[in-house]
């Protein structure tokens, strides 16, 4: 019954790991898009640089993806070889997971505002895109942090409970 | 409706903003020597001004009209600019049957109702096949022209009606410029009807059925305080719209200039707006501003007035 639960609450920890940010990117990348394809349709040529503005947000959705897979890799769940993890063992896991799983969601709707404002930047001052790029560039800091530290708690996590 | 949902209508307005006139620009039309030059230099401009000045520049805002329709997610959503000219088209009409004058050349573009329609309506006397929004004041600005010919107060009814209703939507509306610029442009009518209201000696129970409340002073604290134009000035001053009543004090037509100019600034303020339809409500009223800086201009330029005159009548622009 203990590795029962362990378990459900690991995998419950990947899939929000990988859905929540997903979900964020895929918000964020449609919030940018339609900007990015108003400015298209009234001057092609600028297709490159809000292009870069849209897969901004996308990152995280791979950043999630990455806990996910290291999630299933480091628990064994992957292989199959499962140690007998206790229930409490299984929801320290799942609580390794939800910084990339909560900053990832909100970090890629937020980078999608400013990146869709950057779109307008690009709209009225194309030579002004790399400013338009910095800016929402910079939300990501929050999701490398969060991915850093759901890395460090899953593989801490997983040493001590093999040791 | 959610404001990311204006997101690309946005974008593709930030593109038509950068092809609108700037003040600097502006100035080297003034400074053309005649009409022909100045139609030469904004021809460089991208004004193809061929078919004559006025016909272009109403050309001009039928495309920006239909660009908007275009690309807007709902186009009721533009209805805060689009009725006060359904309203002004209902006194054109009612004046031309009350009159036997034709509406040629009257009716206010663009309109949530197509003129001719409620042309129809009006001269068959068919009120209840009115839109809602302008049946009560049909009525009422009827009554007073057929029974009193008192064009002035059918007028304002049908003023203060389109007032309230502006008012009215933009409550409904849940957006803060659109209820802003409702507030303000009741604010600006109720100050120039009152104006005239003075001028013309008229009474308090005419300026009661003429103007209406706002957030910027009460119905009532207006009237009380217009009974003479000294007076006014002062309760002017005491509001937040103090440089109205400068503008007044110089004349009718320094307020116009002030009116404009007031709207222009308080949507030049959402300019940086990313989301909602605000950056919409900017661009169709700078496009309107840039269309009547030009014919300013160019009216000013056949007739030879010099270039400190037009610049004084030139309106704030938005970019």
């Amino acid at each position: 019954m203990g590795n029962s639960l362990a378990i459900f609450f690991i995998v419950f920890g990947a899939v929000l790991a990988a859905g929540l940010p997903g979900m964020g990117s895929a918000r964020g990348t449609s919030l940018v898009g339609q900007a990015a394809a108003g400015v298209v349709s009234e001057d092609p040529s600028k297709f490159g640089k809000v292009l870069i503005l849209q897969v901004l947000p996308a990152t995280q959705g791979l950043y999630g993806l990455l806990i996910a897979i290291l999630t299933l890799s480091f628990t064994g769940l992957m292989g199959g070889q499962i140690p007998p993890y206790t229930w409490q063992q299984g929801l320290a896991f799942m609580a390794a997971d939800l910084p990339m799983a909560v900053v990832g969601y909100f970090s890629a709707l937020h980078q999608a505002k400013a990146a869709a404002a950057g779109v307008g930047i690009v709209a009225k001052k194309p030579n002004e895109s790399g400013k338009a790029i910095t800016f929402a560039a910079l939300v990501e800091t929050y999701a490398i942090l969060a991915l850093l530290i759901s890395v460090l708690c899953l593989n801490g996590l997983a040493s001590t409970f093999r040791a | 409706m959610k404001d990311s949902e204006y997101t690309y209508a946005v974008a593709r307005i930030r593109v038509h903003e950068t092809k609108l006139l700037t003040e600097s620009e502006l100035n080297t039309v003034i400074a053309a020597k005649s009409h022909e030059e100045a139609v030469r230099r904004l021809r460089e401009k991208g004004y193809d001004l061929t078919d004559g000045d006025a016909e272009a520049l109403d050309k001009k805002l039928r495309e920006t009209w239909e660009l908007l329709q275009s690309i807007l997610p709902d186009e009721r959503q533009m209805d805060a600019v689009l009725i006060k000219n359904d309203f002004h088209n209902l006194k054109v009409i009612l004046k031309a049957l009350v009159n036997e004058k034709s509406t040629d050349g009257l009716f206010r573009f663009p309109s949530k109702y197509d003129p001719e329609e409620l042309k129809a309506l009006v001269f068959a006397r068919q009120n209840d096949k009115l839109p809602p929004e302008l049946q009560h004041c049909d009525r009422s600005a009827y009554n007073i022209l057929t029974k009193t010919r008192f064009a002035q107060l059918g007028d304002s009814v049908i003023d203060r009606a389109a007032m309230e209703w502006s008012i009215d939507y933009a409550k409904k509306a849940d957006d803060p410029m659109i209820e802003k610029l409702a507030q303000l442009q009741a604010a600006l009518t109720d100050i120039k009807v009152i104006y005239r209201c003075i001028l013309t000696g008229k009474a308090d129970s005419f300026k009661k059925r003429a103007v209406c409340d706002c957030s910027y002073f009460s119905k009532q604290t207006l009237i009380d305080a217009a009974q003479t134009l000294n007076d006014f000035f002062a309760f002017l001053a005491s509001t937040p719209l103090q440089n109205a009543g400068r503008a007044l004090e110089e004349s009718p037509a320094v307020f116009e200039k002030y009116a404009d100019d007031a709207v222009t600034e308080l949507l030049t303020a959402g300019k940086s707006e990313i989301f909602g339809i605000t950056p919409l409500l900017g661009y169709w009223f700078a496009v309107n501003t840039e269309i009547l800086n030009l014919r300013i201009i160019l009216s000013g330029k056949a007739t030879g007035q010099s270039d400190e005159i037009i610049r004084e009548r030139m309106r704030k622009t938005y970019v």
